[in-house]
């Protein structure tokens, strides 16, 4: 479904190319809830961006059904991929029912009509996302959870089979969090989605997701929590002179 | 008190200052120097290069080898294991530090983890072309070598197995491939593996690498013999000091990085593969690839332009004779596509060559304004070339002979740029390149850093900049010399001075060009070098029409002769037929007798097989005039000087390779005769 074959992730800046990530090699299905985790600037949105086509990889390739996504045209990378950011600045003055709208874009014609057929869809993906009560409300006029829910309806509304998500918990009180991520989470079950998301939340990330990915500067350690925690993979990651993680109760603990 | 500890320091500084100057004229030679001190003090084997980039780049792909479906990756870590494996499996074994081991293989990962294995077992390659098809050619290497051990692989085998009865010396035969039945001497990979498990379970790991780090900067890496030379071949020994230096140098020409792929096609035991194909790319933390093995040399070759699209390499090395098989295939491809492709491609090249001129730097002035023609080319058109080289392939580079600028043209036109290098062997390859920096058609490029080029005339003395004169080097990188070959050694390497036997200038942009051989090797289009002296004298002493012969090949498909008859022979042979050469008829006669007479060193005659038919000249100038010291073609030693004569007779040279004047029977020759 997602394969990353033997992928370095950075930028290049004139002669030379500066490596964030490299010799990342791993796969994904569908139908599974992926958390990526790793320390700060580890480059969990470069790798984001460079699965998303966003920028280009500074070697291998990133695979999504069956082929490299740079062959893909910006069309069909939008029908297969669903990409939620984020950043603050919407589209001011819209209601979240237009905003999720927008996620029908690679579907309508030039100016954007929706047909009874989109409008379905994106009903549909509001209800989903829980949000039938708001749907009328401008999108900077509510909750930064419900924003976020917004966002995540209009990725759903595109009906890509893939979604990346950056750091969807973020600003989120802890309640909200939670919902989050078990949204996230019955989506991929339900719809057979394939969901990546990156998150600093580690202990709710360990509670609700299927696979880990853990970026580290010379590679990706993927697998599910059981399988990062008994290869140590995980206290490597945590461990300090403040805090360790406690790999049977997968709990995070202060020294 | 302050003041006087001040004027003290401004003392003795001054002093410095003056020593400094009395024992270091030139700043910057002294300065160079004390950087090539430095280096001497510097302990940097192959063995440490390998460890060093491990440590570094433990996860990243190191090689890529394709023996079933698709391409497999090991990483540095991964290979460092089994070259541990192997290297404590031929301790194991028996190999000492100081042996000679031989490789003969086709390039594929047991290859690079072969020659590394040696190292950590105190050996010396001496890496053998597959090419060899003669059994005196791989005896003479194994027996001049002193090669005690030898790792073959099970295509190679057969020809192992030919002359092992005449190999008293090799004592163990590594069989990379398994076999039906091992003859006496022959082991298996997998047994040699084995043991080293077992040795490494019985021994420490500082045991192991006690070997591998004793090894010096001047301890032997790799004997390569040269290809075909009248004289045996010789071998030019390497140390290890020489590789990571050249390794070094080669990397101020074009930064490399860890994303790196290249495809090697050249065999590993070419110096030149050898350092920019393997060795820098290990110093990078990059990846080498190699053409997938095919059950013959054909097969192999056939495997290629799949190979390239596989791998994907970001760049190629490349000799002149696959610069033309890619460009045969480029342009039978648009072919196929119609012709109006064909128009369209020779126009979209004829724009870009105008638009790059003789590099390929943004050309300022008139010409830039093709700039949106020659992207709009490139975006529709030579982009879909470049998709067959894997897409990603940003320029090849060019070693072996020179490649004509006709063929740079086109590459640079296609958007992938065929840098050309030059080197030699005996200086670890590298000496300058072209590169996406700087690139001038028909230049060798700038120079490594450091390296001391000069510029010398038949005496030795140095020429001014722009003076055409032999190549001469010196740099850390310079051979030990030849295996066992102290007279030749002599005569090539004096006072660190390595004397290339190369022609050649330096611009004024401090760029070298490479002209050809100053010494008198003939050199064939694919780069394949021979020493003409032994068929000169040869033809001299067995045939009677020919007194005074020079051979001739730059870089040509087919060799020549320049001679100078004997007519008084020719003149009693045509008696016999009744003619003489003051008729037109019996001019021809003549000629047809000096034919006939060199034709019987060639396929059928009486003392064919002396030398290789490639060698022998196809045609041949008849000259009217003897070398003679009086017209300066002969010294006063009574040597021939080739220089003089290719320069009085360049016509007859050029009218040779031209379709009307190559025959014989041309009317020069005949004039000749009169």
């Amino acid at each position: 479904m997602l394969e990353l074959r033997d992928l370095y992730i950075g930028y290049s800046e004139d002669d030379h190319r500066r490596i964030v990530a490299k010799t990342l090699n791993a796969s994904l299905s569908c139908g599974v809830l992926t958390c990526l985790i790793g320390a700060n600037g580890i480059g969990k949105s470069t790798l984001m961006r460079t699965m998303a086509a966003f920028q280009p990889p500074l070697r291998g390739e990133v695979w999504i059904n069956g082929r490299s996504v740079a062959s893909y045209t910006p069309k069909e990378l939008s029908e297969r991929i669903g990409v939620v950011l984020t950043e603050k600045n919407m589209p001011a003055d819209l209601t979240i029912e237009e905003v999720v709208g927008l996620g029908r874009a690679p579907y309508t014609n030039f100016w954007g009509t929706l047909k009874e057929e989109d409008r379905k869809i994106v009903d549909e993906a509001i209800a989903l996302v829980g949000l039938d009560a708001l749907r009328s409300r401008k999108i900077h006029q509510v909750s930064d959870g419900e924003r976020q829910k917004a966002m995540i309806a209009k990725a759903l509304a595109q009906q890509t089979s893939v979604i990346f998500l950056d750091e969807p918990t973020a600003f989120l009180d802890y309640p909200s969090k939670i919902s989050m991520m078990q949204l996230l989470r019955r989506l991929a079950h339900e719809r057979n989605k394939l969901i990546l998301l990156s998150t600093h939340d580690l202990e709710i990330a360990f509670q609700t997701a299927d696979h880990i990915w853990l970026l580290q500067q010379d590679g990706l350690r993927a697998g599910t929590l059981d399988e990062l925690s008994r290869c140590g993979a995980i206290s490597d990651f945590l461990d300090s002179d403040e805090l360790y993680y406690d790999a049977k109760n997968h709990r995070i603990m202060l020294r | 008190m302050k003041n006087a500890k001040n004027s003290i320091f401004t003392c003795v500084f001054l002093q410095l200052k003056k020593v400094k100057r009395i024992f270091a004229p030139n700043k910057t030679d002294s300065k160079r120097k004390l950087l090539v001190k430095i280096n001497i003090f510097m302990k940097k084997t192959l063995v440490d290069l390998f460890e060093e980039s491990v440590r570094k780049f433990p996860n990243n792909t190191f090689l890529l080898e394709k023996t079933d479906k698709v391409f497999e990756p090991t990483t540095y870590k991964e290979v460092q294991e089994k070259v541990y494996q192997l290297g404590a499996g031929l301790q194991a074994l028996g190999v000492k530090k100081g042996d000679n081991m031989a490789l003969l293989s086709e390039g594929r990962n047991m290859w690079v983890i072969g020659e590394l294995a040696m190292f950590y077992a105190g050996a010396a390659n001496v890496p053998l072309s597959i090419k060899l098809e003669e059994s005196n050619d791989l005896m003479f290497r194994l027996i001049h070598g002193d090669v005690k051990y030898m790792m073959v692989s099970g295509n190679q085998l057969k020809k192992v197995r030919l002359i092992k009865d005449r190999l008293p010396d090799v004592e163990k035969i590594i069989v990379f491939d398994p076999q039906d039945s091992y003859e006496e001497r022959e082991i298996a990979l997998s047994e040699v593996q084995q043991m080293g498990d077992e040795w490494l379970k019985n021994h420490t790991m500082e045991e192991f690498l006690a070997v591998g780090q004793s090894l010096q900067n001047d301890d032997i890496a790799t004997i390569t013999y040269t290809s075909g030379t009248t004289a045996d071949p010789k071998g030019v020994v390497l140390t290890h000091r020489n590789y990571t230096s050249n390794v070094e140098q080669a990397r101020t020409l074009v930064s490399i990085d860890e994303t790196w792929r290249t495809l090697i096609i050249l065999p590993l035991d070419h110096c030149f593969a050898h350092v920019v194909g393997f060795y820098i790319m290990m110093a990078c933390g990059a990846t080498a690839a190699t053409v997938q093995v095919g059950r013959t040399g054909a097969e192999t070759l056939r495997n290629i332009p799949l190979n390239i699209k596989e791998v994907r390499p970001h760049f190629i090395l490349s000799v002149p004779s696959l610069a033309k098989t890619f460009k045969k295939n480029i342009e039978a491809g648009i072919k196929k596509k119609g012709a109006m492709t064909v128009r369209l491609f020779n126009w979209g090249l004829a724009v870009k060559q105008c638009y790059f001129g003789d590099s390929n730097l943004d050309p300022k002035g008139l010409r830039a304004l093709l700039k949106p023609l020659v992207w709009l080319f490139d975006k529709v058109l030579f982009s879909k070339v470049r998709d067959n080289f894997g897409g990603e392939l940003r320029f090849f580079i060019g070693g072996g002979a020179l490649l004509d600028k006709d063929l740079q043209k086109f590459y640079v036109g296609v958007g992938m740029p065929m840098y050309q290098g030059y080197g030699l062997s005996e200086a670890t390859p590298v000496i300058s390149s072209n590169g996406p920096d700087l690139y001038r058609f028909g230049s060798s490029g700038k120079l490594v850093k450091p390296i001391e080029v000069k510029i010398c005339d038949g005496d030795g003395k140095e020429l001014p900049v722009g003076e055409l004169g032999e190549i001469v080097v010196k740099g850390e990188n310079v051979m030990k010399g030849y295996w066992k070959n102290p007279d030749s050694t002599a005569d090539t390497v004096r006072d660190g001075w390595l004397y290339t036997g190369d022609l050649g200038y330096m611009s004024a942009e401090n760029l070298l060009y490479v002209k050809g051989r100053f010494k008198s090797l003939l050199i064939s289009s694919d780069g394949e070098k021979y020493s003409p002296e032994g068929i000169e004298e040869a033809f001299v002493e067995h045939l009677p029409t020919v007194d005074q012969v020079i051979l001739y090949n730059n870089q040509s498909p087919y060799t020549i002769a320049l001679l100078v008859p004997n007519k008084e022979n020719i003149r009693t042979r045509l008696k016999e037929q009744g003619l003489d050469l003051t008729t037109e008829e019996g001019r021809k006669a003549g000629v047809q007798l000096i034919d006939a007479d060199i034709a019987r060193f060639k396929k059928g005659g009486d003392l064919a097989e002396l030398f290789p038919d490639r060698w022998l000249p196809s045609t041949f100038a008849v000259l009217p005039e003897a070398f003679t010291e009086q017209n300066g073609m002969m010294n006063s030693t009574m040597k021939i000087v080739r220089g003089k004569i290719e320069k009085a007779y360049a016509d007859r040279i050029a009218a040779l390779y031209t379709a009307e004047g190559k025959s014989f029977l041309n009317e020069k020759n005949l004039d000749a005769l009169k």
